[in-house]
């Protein structure tokens, strides 16, 4: 592993935790809590919108959130050559 | 001789079942305990790096739907409405804040707790003290609310003073946190992960069926709220 190789490896890793940090935030403090009122206008299965995030949306989106990340870190390490 | 009796001949009460049900878990929890004593540093802090994935996802789920969340977090939602939801996104949302800012981390450094990687990442001694004092600010008031719980429940099961409940609740869990270490602690998560994902799913799927005629809880929840609108606010 060379300096120039380790520095791109992380910022790889930022860019990756900054995209999924933006969606994390975007589906609980966005969705459920800032912009609730307009979302609400809209009814999925019975939920207003912005109540289904709050109460479940957000929690599906995490979960996913984390498999992407392990599937994307997965293969930037295979990329490097970090996974021993 | 005498509850022999009572079990053959009088039927096995509620409060029999009770204890022979709790004596069952903590035999279950104490037997694994025994058999997965730790006998190095690396095997008590982090179980010898040899839980499989999917036992430390239960583990780590357990510690989700641990007494505060079993207990309380119900009451909490039903009862704050709307704002409750803060609690089930900051709770959740932290795991995800976890997995991608924490955990990985911890695990390439090789280092066992937090304050240790944060004192040598920072080449700071300072730094790993303001560690120790939040990881124990944290820990304490985690687990002040958590041995409430511990204590209610021993109080009802075995009748006793709430209390009395927190001692016992203490006893048993240092006996199987010391003797068994980290891999001790998982493995009575995964077992204790079997008995709570029971205990939540029938009667989520018992009341829904009863108040919104659907077995699937998540979706019975949007059908109540058609039929009153508003009602959850």
């Amino acid at each position: 592993m060379t300096k120039s190789n380790a520095k791109s490896y992380w910022k790889e890793n930022i860019r990756y935790v900054l995209i999924l940090m933006f969606f994390w935030f975007l589906v609980s403090f966005g969705a459920g809590i800032l912009f609730k009122d307009f979302l609400n206008e809209f009814k999925i299965g019975g939920f207003k919108l912005g109540f289904w995030f709050a109460q479940q949306g957000s929690i599906y989106v995490f979960v996913i959130l984390i498999f992407i990340y392990v599937y994307l870190m997965n293969n930037l390490d295979k990329k490097y050559g970090y996974d021993v | 001789m005498a509850m022999m009796y009572s079990l053959l001949f009088e039927g096995i009460g509620v409060q029999n079942w009770t204890y022979i049900l709790v004596g069952i878990t903590f035999s279950v929890y104490i037997g694994i305990a025994i058999w997965s004593r730790a006998s190095s540093t690396k095997e008590f802090y982090v179980a010898g790096g040899g839980v499989s994935p999917l036992a430390n996802g239960m583990a780590t789920a357990a510690d989700w739907m641990s007494a505060a969340s079993f207990i309380s977090m119900a009451g909490i939602i039903s009862f704050a409405g709307y704002d409750g939801a803060v609690y089930l996104m900051g709770w959740t949302g932290g795991y995800v804040l976890l997995a991608l800012l924490l955990a990985p981390y911890l695990r390439k450094f090789g280092k066992f707790t937090v304050p240790d990687f944060i004192g040598d990442r920072y080449y700071s001694n300072t730094a790993r003290f303001v560690a120790v004092v939040c990881a124990l600010l944290v820990s304490f008031t985690y687990v002040a609310g958590q041995m409430r719980g511990v204590g209610l429940v021993f109080s009802r099961f075995l009748e006793v003073d709430i209390n009395t409940g927190v001692i016992i609740g203490m006893i048993i869990v240092l006996f199987y946190a010391v003797l068994g270490g980290m891999k001790g602690i998982t493995y009575t998560q995964v077992a204790q992960y079997c008995v709570l994902i029971f205990a939540f799913m029938v009667p989520a799927i018992f009341i829904s069926i009863q108040m919104t005629g659907n077995p699937i809880p998540q979706l019975g929840f949007g059908g109540e709220l058609v039929d009153e609108p508003g009602f959850i606010y």
